[in-house]
């Protein structure tokens, strides 16, 4: 959607007003919004169209004597939408609004897909990660080497050797067990 | 045709009776980016050189096979064409600023920049390949990933701009071909059932579309929670269970005098028209694929039927002639008709 004050940018804001009844709507930029004082947020005064200097001050006091004053808007970091202009458009303006409204969002993600939770793929595994250069080769659960192997027939052997108290065979296997252990390591 | 290097929708491939081919989307993001409906004009800049750049230095093979497109530098009829041969969507192409589209040979991978979302990669492939067409996907994935770094989250998976696709971000779809039920008159309740079991049932252009030559789209909705194989068993299982119907529902249909006449008529008239629309094109062409399917037109390749299809849309067949612009109807009617008939002959 593009502004439709300057024409040029994408509009992230969305403004209603209500004059004497007429409704108007409009889609602004981010840029044209903060000329006409609209939405940009700062956190101490609210939102930089209400002049008022006491308005964060009247807001807290409002809160306490349950008036209807307005409330702040929380608004992602890194697009600026807030969770008024996701559920309005039906979509997310950025991966970051996932953490930022993932409260909200959660009750509609539970209702289209049923569960919330991901089973699939997993970018940081590398189980699925490829060879370079390849194509279509999924690469193998490396199986163990076999130095490793030996290691485990080894430590098998020993442990035989120890329940029979023949410790001079076991103190052999675990010499040689070390030496495989080093031979490994370098 | 050159048979060289022919493309995925001039083949046939397994179950090809019933399944003309299959289709595995992958849709992407990279973070810190907002996504392409906030983005401004040089974030999809940004967005666009980093996936050029990415599929260059790919780790796989075939990322660097594939060829870019800038779709500014693209004709508003090659556009329209992309879309017939279902390499980018209709709205991909209505705005060509700022977007992008990677292209393989034989047209079986498409990866689209800055549409939904910054990336959708596309696989597809003759007749029912959902595992085969996944498995190239996942590494074209890994191969854009190792640079691009999508926006993961632990639980909700892929993030996407439209929650519809969080998770494995995965859309399967197969385009089927159900004449036999659909004159049964029951595909709405079968529609109706499949919803529940998390597949959707289109019409042959995708949602909200009606179905041509009995052409229907059966994809997955849900993609969180269940993984890209167990989304893709699921709509295995149950196609496979479609395809059963459909067959018997065929064998009981051209037992019938009438629907075997209407299906010679349909394979006469394609063969001798002057003029041809598409749609009667696709009408009959359904009818010689039930022939085909049946034995009654064995000589009738499906290869053939499929690229027909495709072919004498209405963008690509006028490209395929040399004109830089749409052919006027009445005379793409007479070229369709040449066409079909001499693939026929």
């Amino acid at each position: 959607m593009i502004c439709q004050s300057c024409g040029k940018h994408q509009a992230t804001t969305h403004v209603k007003t209500v004059i004497n009844g007429t409704v108007t709507e409009r889609n602004l930029c981010a840029e044209c919004a903060q000329k006409e004082g609209i939405g940009t947020w700062n956190p101490f005064q609210g939102f930089s169209g209400f002049e008022n200097p006491f308005f964060s001050l009247s807001n807290l006091f409002g809160s306490f004597l349950g008036s209807s004053l307005p409330e702040t808007v929380t608004r992602c970091p890194v697009c600026g939408s807030s969770f008024h202009d996701i559920s309005e458009s039906g979509k997310v303006g950025c991966s970051e609004c996932y953490d930022v409204f993932y409260e909200q969002l959660l009750p509609s993600i539970q209702r289209l897909h049923g569960s919330p939770s991901h089973t699939g793929k997993n970018p940081t595994s590398q189980a699925m990660q490829v060879m370079p250069n390849a194509e279509l080769t999924i690469s193998e659960q490396k199986g163990p080497s076999q130095e490793e192997q030996q290691i485990a027939q080894y430590e098998k052997e020993m442990q035989q050797a120890i329940a029979k108290q023949d410790f001079e065979q076991a103190a052999v296997l675990r010499d040689r067990i070390r030496e495989l252990k080093q031979k490994g390591e370098k | 045709m050159i048979h060289t290097n022919r493309k995925w929708y001039e083949k046939h491939g397994p179950q090809g009776d019933v399944v003309i081919s299959t289709r595995i989307r992958l849709a992407r993001n990279l973070p810190k980016i907002p996504f392409p409906e906030r983005m401004s004009q040089k974030q999809r800049e940004q967005v666009e050189a980093a996936v050029h750049k990415a599929v260059e230095h790919g780790s796989a093979a075939i990322a660097q096979s594939l060829r870019y497109v800038n779709m500014q530098d693209v004709s508003r009829i090659e556009a329209i064409s992309m879309v017939e041969r279902h390499l980018a969507s209709p709205d991909f192409i209505s705005q060509t600023s700022g977007r992008a589209l990677l292209l393989a040979a034989d047209e079986s991978i498409s990866v689209m920049v800055n549409e939904e979302d910054h990336v959708r990669m596309q696989i597809m492939m003759e007749g029912m390949n959902l595992e085969k067409a996944y498995q190239i996907a996942s590494v074209l994935d890994d191969s854009l990933n190792s640079s691009l770094h999508f926006a993961f989250h632990k639980d909700l998976g892929y993030l996407t701009q439209c929650p519809t696709n969080l998770g494995t971000g995965m859309r399967a779809s197969l385009m089927l071909h159900l004449p036999a039920l659909q004159e049964s008159g029951i595909m709405n309740r079968i529609a109706g059932n499949l919803s529940k079991l998390g597949l959707a049932l289109r019409g042959t252009y995708g949602e909200g579309t009606h179905s041509v030559g009995a052409l229907y789209q059966l994809s997955n909705q849900v993609s969180l929670g269940l993984s890209e194989t167990e989304a893709i068993a699921n709509l295995s299982t149950i196609v496979m269970q479609l395809m059963d119907q459909e067959r018997k529902a065929r064998q009981q249909m051209v037992r019938e005098v009438d629907k075997q006449d209407q299906i010679f008529r349909s394979a006469a008239i394609l063969k001798s028209a002057r003029v041809l629309s598409t749609d009667e094109m696709m009408k009959l062409l359904s009818h010689v694929r039930v022939g085909i399917a049946c034995g009654l037109l064995s000589e009738i390749p499906y290869d053939t039927v499929n690229a027909l299809m495709i072919r004498t849309q209405p963008a690509t067949m006028s490209l395929a002639y040399g004109h830089e612009d749409a052919i006027p109807v009445q005379e793409r009617d007479t070229l369709r008709a040449k066409i079909v008939a001499k693939a026929l002959a």
